[in-house]
């Protein structure tokens, strides 16, 4: 089963080379924001400790851009909503169930390439920060080990894992036209979270992470991936029954 | 002995305004079968429900003795399907489809395909996107053939094909059936492919079967017969499909029986003609 999935993730990435070059730059990109704002917020929060227009900044991309790792995101059904609205997705995998592939092959292989595509953004992403980090933010490793900057990254992979098993079954179990939805919802329940979080406690989400991880160490970095891997079996399951049921035409 | 490639027991499927179903439908190996009927009678439906690109909302599919709810697709090995989905990969070749198509079949069988590509002039590099919509047809049917299948489910094959091609392709239907061991479910709307090819036509009408008949009972039951006049019994005899007054003269699917009656009723028949494929289908596909 395993042999088979992977076969289709390497065929997928063989005809979508071009959608993974420009979203792994992309993932570089976002890494270099990011990691501005990473370098900006660090210095204003330990300057004011007060509400920091930063700090919200830096939850809302942190947290917002985190699906977006787990997908070919510049593909062109994310880029055209004329194009995802014709289900291109939905088109292909129509194909495949015609053809003799399990629905356990099928659904595995849409979470494997998740998983690939993650490991690969998210290195470009988090190698991007970091070397951003380090330029512009000369106290950032004074207040963070590198040790607890490293629990951060397996935390906030965890934390990616756990929302990016969210694509394929967006991708492969929705109506094309979902595809430009979703991020919406997604990104307003972001909203509503952090200022939830804020009003709460009076700081950030990604804050508080890292308030956890100088506490609490490699534990935070444990709970993270665990849930981060349950949730992908768990996102495969309801992915593998949708493919069974639904409609493709 | 008669074994059965394909069974299909009480399907239904509900669509806003379309309802596919209830559908009970066998297949005997070394059958072919003709589905006709109107746009939008569910002849591609049928085929989509069967190939799994439509989870039907209640009932059984059964190949081969596999249910096809089964999460093992042994099954779909020992089919070819040509039903207008590859447009999911058009960004690719055809060469790249091939490959992406072949790995799934134990029994692809590359000589073949080259054969078929090359007969049916096909430019593998070419992107399918930038195929006509004959090309694609005859793509289609390609892949459907290529990996040597035990059923073929076709629909409309030769829509859009060239004469030629057409041509080409009911030759290589026939060539497929040749060893007896084969079937095929042909939805049309060709007559020629009828008559040519046919056993057995199911005629469907609203997402529903309504006439099942053996090609060969349309020429032995189906006829015109001119008379000297008609009664009212003639008129609403129930194998008297459309009448007509001047002339007076009677369709019917049951030339036999109704020449029983029409010499029970005293009425002369003047003269009296067989009916061709092609103008039973009219009255089946018209009278519902």
């Amino acid at each position: 089963m395993f042999k088979d999935a992977f076969w289709l993730v390497k065929m997928e990435y063989k005809q979508q080379w071009v959608a993974v070059i420009s979203t792994f730059i992309f993932s570089l990109f976002c890494g270099l924001f990011i990691g501005t704002i990473f370098s900006g917020q660090m210095q204003f929060r330990f300057e004011v400790d007060s509400f920091s227009y930063n700090l919200f900044l830096l939850d809302f991309f942190l947290i917002g851009l985190a699906p977006a790792f787990a997908t070919l995101s510049m593909a062109k059904p994310y880029m055209s909503y004329r194009v995802a609205k014709h289900g291109p997705y939905g088109k292909r995998m129509a194909v495949l169930r015609s053809l003799p592939i399990s629905v356990s092959v099928l659904a595995l292989s849409r979470t494997l390439f998740m998983l690939c595509t993650l490991i690969i953004m998210s290195l470009g992403f988090f190698e991007s920060m970091t070397v951003t980090i380090h330029m512009f933010s000369g106290n950032f490793f004074e207040r963070l080990t590198i040790g607890e900057y490293f629990i951060f990254i397996i935390v906030w992979f965890g934390f990616m894992l756990t929302v990016g098993g969210l694509n394929p079954y967006v991708e492969y179990g929705m109506r094309g036209k979902m595809l430009h939805f979703i991020p919406y919802i997604y990104i307003g329940l972001v909203v509503i979270l952090e200022i939830i979080f804020f009003v709460s406690f009076n700081q950030g989400i990604v804050e508080s992470i890292i308030q956890l991880i100088t506490t609490y160490g490699w534990t935070v970095a444990f709970v993270s991936i665990l849930i981060g891997v349950v949730s992908c079996y768990e996102w495969n399951k309801i992915l593998k029954r949708r493919l069974k049921n639904r409609d493709y035409i | 002995m008669q074994t059965s490639v394909l069974e299909v027991k009480g399907v239904k499927k509900g669509f806003k305004k379309f309802h596919f179903g209830p559908m009970n439908f066998e297949l005997e190996q070394g059958m072919i079968v003709g589905l006709v009927g109107a746009n939008g009678s569910g002849k591609s439906t049928f085929l989509r429900l069967l190939m799994s690109i439509l989870k039907e909302d209640d009932g059984e599919i059964w190949f081969f003795g596999q249910n096809s709810f089964d999460d093992q697709s042994d099954y779909k090995e020992k089919i070819g399907y040509a039903g207008e989905l590859l447009e999911g990969y058009d960004f690719l070749t055809i060469k790249g489809i091939k490959n992406l198509i072949s790995h799934w079949y134990p029994t692809w069988n590359e000589e073949k395909f080259t054969e078929l590509v090359k007969r049916y002039r096909i430019d593998i590099d070419e992107k399918f996107s930038k195929c006509s919509k004959g090309t694609k047809k005859k793509i289609d049917f390609i892949f459907a053939l290529a990996h040597d299948p035990q059923l073929l489910l076709l629909d409309e094959p030769t829509a859009g094909v060239d004469i030629v091609s057409q041509g080409k392709m009911k030759e290589d239907l026939i060539a497929f059936m040749e060893t007896g061991e084969r079937s095929i479910v042909l939805a049309t709307h060709t007559v020629d492919e009828v008559n040519q090819l046919c056993d057995e036509i199911i005629v469907m009408n609203q997402g529903r079967i309504t006439n099942t008949f053996y090609k060969d009972e349309i020429h032995d039951n189906w006829g015109r017969i001119w008379v000297s006049h008609l009664t009212g019994k003639v008129k609403n005899h129930p194998n008297v499909i459309q009448y007509e007054v001047n002339p007076p003269q009677i369709v019917t699917n049951d030339v036999s029986n109704v020449e029983d009656v029409l010499q029970a009723e005293q009425i002369t028949i003047n003269q009296s003609q067989r009916l061709s494929m092609e103008e039973v289908l009219e009255f089946l596909i018209e009278q519902e």
